[in-house]
Formats: C-alpha cells, sequence, structure tokens
C-alpha cells in the first residue's frame, strides 16, 4: 500500500515533423495550382473568348478557390502537428526530468514507470513526492490538451470543399494510382458549402442548372448534346472572305451563324471580342 | 457565334494544368499523420480523397482545353461535331 503517479512517456512525436513536412509539400503544391487557376480565370479574351472561355473562365475561378482552401488547411495540418510535436516533446523532458529527480530522492520506479512511495504508518505524504507528482500531473494534463488541439484542428482542416463526410475509403489508401476517378456525385455537403464560401460564381452558359449547394452539380450527366446535331451540315466557308487556317494565325477569331448551328445556348447574349491587332476574322456560313 | 482563341496558348495552358494536377496527386498521397496514437485514418483518408478530387478536376480541364485547341486547330472550311460538342464542355 502507498502513493504512487505516472512518468510513462507519451510517445516520441519525432515522425510528426515528417509529417508535417509532407503535408506542407500538399499545400505547396496546392498553391501552385491555385495560382495557375487564378490567371486562367482571368485568361485574356484575345487567348481565349465565347461562350466556351467563358465558362472555362468561371470553373478555373472555384477550382482556384478549393486549391487554395486545400492549401490553407494542408498547412494549417501541418503547423498544428508541429505544435502538438513540440509539446510533447517538452512534455517528455519534464516527465524524464521528474523520473530523474525521484530517483535521485529514493524513490522507487516501478517497470510501469511508476514512482512509488511507501508511507511510514500514520504520516502524510512527503512533500518532495507531492512536488514531483504536482509536475508530472501538469505534464500529462499538457499532453492531454497537445493530443485534443490536434484532434481538434484534424476535425477542422480535413472537411472542407471537395472531402467526403462520412462514408468510408472504398478501396486501400496507397499511392495516387489506385485513387478511383472522380465520380461521386456529392461534390460539396451543404454544410461544407457554408463553412468555405466560394466568391459567386456566373452560372456558365453551357452548364445545366446547379442546385444552390453544388457549385459544380452533377456529375455524371453527359455533356449536353445540341438538339439538332443530327442533321448538322457541313458549314462552308464559301460565303465570306477565305477563312484562314488556324496553323498559321496566332489570333483567329471565328464567327458562326447561330442559325447554322442553333444550339441550345444559342439565344444567350455574347460579348463582342475585343480585336486583336493580329487577329484575322472569317466567317462561316 | 464567336470565337477567339489562341490554340497554342491554350495547349500550353492544358499542358500546365496537367502538370499541376500530377504535382497536386503526387503530393497528396499522405500516408501517415504523425504516431499512432494521434492517427485519424477517417481524417486522412477524407485529406487524401479531397486533394485527389481536386487533382482530377484541374487535370480534365487540362485534357478538355488542350483538346478544344486541337479541334480548333484542324477547323478549315468545316465545323466538326466534336467541337460543337467541345464548346459545350461542361468545366469542371
Amino acid at each position: 500500500m502507498g502513493w504512487y503517479f505516472s512518468v510513462a512517456l507519451p510517445d516520441d512525436p519525432a515522425p510528426c515533423h515528417d509529417a508535417a513536412e509532407t503535408l506542407r509539400s500538399v499545400a505547396r503544391a496546392a498553391r501552385r495550382a491555385a495560382d495557375f487557376l487564378d490567371g486562367q480565370g482571368a485568361l485574356p479574351r484575345e487567348d481565349f473568348g465565347g461562350l466556351a472561355a467563358r465558362s472555362y473562365r468561371d470553373a478555373s475561378a472555384t477550382l482556384g478557390a478549393d486549391s487554395r482552401g486545400v492549401a490553407d488547411d494542408t498547412g494549417g495540418l501541418a503547423v498544428a502537428l508541429d505544435d502538438y510535436a513540440a509539446r510533447i516533446a517538452a512534455v517528455r523532458r519534464t516527465l524524464a526530468g521528474v523520473r530523474d529527480d525521484a530517483m535521485a530522492q529514493g524513490f522507487t520506479i516501478t517497470p510501469e514507470e511508476r514512482v512509488e512511495s511507501v508511507p511510514v504508518a500514520g504520516t502524510t505524504v512527503n512533500l518532495p513526492f507531492q512536488r514531483l507528482e504536482a509536475t508530472a500531473t501538469r505534464a500529462h494534463a499538457e499532453a492531454e490538451a497537445a493530443r485534443s488541439d490536434w484532434w481538434q484542428a484534424v476535425q477542422d482542416l480535413t472537411t472542407g470543399p471537395l472531402a467526403p463526410t462520412s462514408d468510408p475509403f472504398p478501396y486501400p489508401t496507397a499511392g495516387p494510382a489506385e485513387m478511383p476517378s472522380d465520380t461521386d456525385t456529392r461534390d460539396r455537403e451543404p454544410a461544407d458549402a457554408q463553412r468555405e464560401p466560394h466568391p459567386p460564381v456566373t452560372a456558365a452558359p453551357f452548364a445545366p442548372i446547379e442546385p444552390a449547394s453544388s457549385p459544380y452539380g452533377p456529375k455524371q450527366e453527359p455533356v449536353p448534346e445540341p438538339e439538332p446535331v443530327a442533321p448538322l451540315e457541313p458549314v462552308h466557308a464559301d460565303a465570306g472572305p477565305a477563312g484562314p487556317t488556324l496553323h498559321s494565325a496566332t489570333y483567329v477569331p471565328y464567327v458562326l451563324h447561330s442559325a447554322a448551328l442553333p444550339l441550345p445556348w444559342a439565344h444567350l447574349p455574347e460579348p463582342p471580342p475585343t480585336p486583336s491587332p493580329t487577329a484575322v476574322e472569317g466567317v462561316l456560313t | 457565334m464567336t470565337f477567339n482563341l489562341d490554340p497554342v496558348a491554350l495547349t500550353r495552358a492544358g499542358r500546365t494544368a496537367e502538370d499541376r494536377a500530377a504535382d497536386l496527386r503526387d503530393a497528396g498521397a499522405v500516408t501517415t499523420f504523425g504516431p499512432t496514437e494521434v492517427d485519424d485514418a477517417a481524417a486522412l483518408e477524407r485529406l487524401q480523397r479531397r486533394v485527389h478530387r481536386l487533382a482530377s478536376r484541374i487535370g480534365s480541364n487540362g485534357r478538355s482545353l488542350q483538346a478544344f485547341a486541337r479541334e480548333a486547330e484542324a477547323i478549315d472550311d468545316r465545323v466538326s461535331l466534336t467541337f460543337v460538342i467541345l464548346s459545350g464542355t461542361q468545366w469542371r
């Protein structure tokens, strides 16, 4: 019968720094992708103009925001993991010091890493034991707080847009080659969209109307085919000026008559293209 | 309907998008968070899947952009059905 307290060390957190570095590499890759996509979102109309270009720019802007979200979250995870590792390392140093002090003062250290004191009958626990126990208790509490903070960071930073919420992984976690194709229709949970809102995206002229909670819309819907595609006749350039080939032109604006291509979106207004100094116009009727 | 496009610039942008997607996909193959006692397999899977989806979309758009540029370059005196369909591409 006696008093005791634990000086068992938490696991060595050294591998956490490696994991944090890996997370930082993800953040860097995501940030590079975000920078590129931001540029695509602001692509000059001379390089890519028209309705398809507008929807491409919108999609690029949305993906850019997603990439930046991934970069921020993985960067935050790396910081949280480093913080966790630093705090656990400090706890280990403290508990090792308590253990050494206890041995120096003649207390028994059990194989279970417990400091024991067998009191003399009728006496209270001695002061050195109380002091060591208080230090060890504070260290254990700090380790628990570090674990709790890391856990909270994991919950907060791994649930952004594009992240599944509760489904188990349907395949073993291995290299990217084993990842399934991106066919999940639950792209964004409503809660996710609220947690990390994106800037409003103008409805793409070609895209189907999307539900408010899903900036991408259903994934497996086929590309909308224009109704009158089957009888579409080849459009010849005889009626207009000689149409330039794109092989030799840097900027090639084409004017296609809506009547010749009665596409579903043909009624939508299209802003006038910005004339390029090197542009050559062709009219295909 | 008017198209302004620079096939060279679009092809280059499409390739860059594919490169960025590959970098992201490779970097996203995170296998562990840290010591076993704080590992959270579900969270790790969420992170992996989120990164993978993002990379998949960036790469898909890059490939579509290159296809768009190829079809546009191929236009001579007629508009192909492929080009018409690509014009309505739903970018991801």
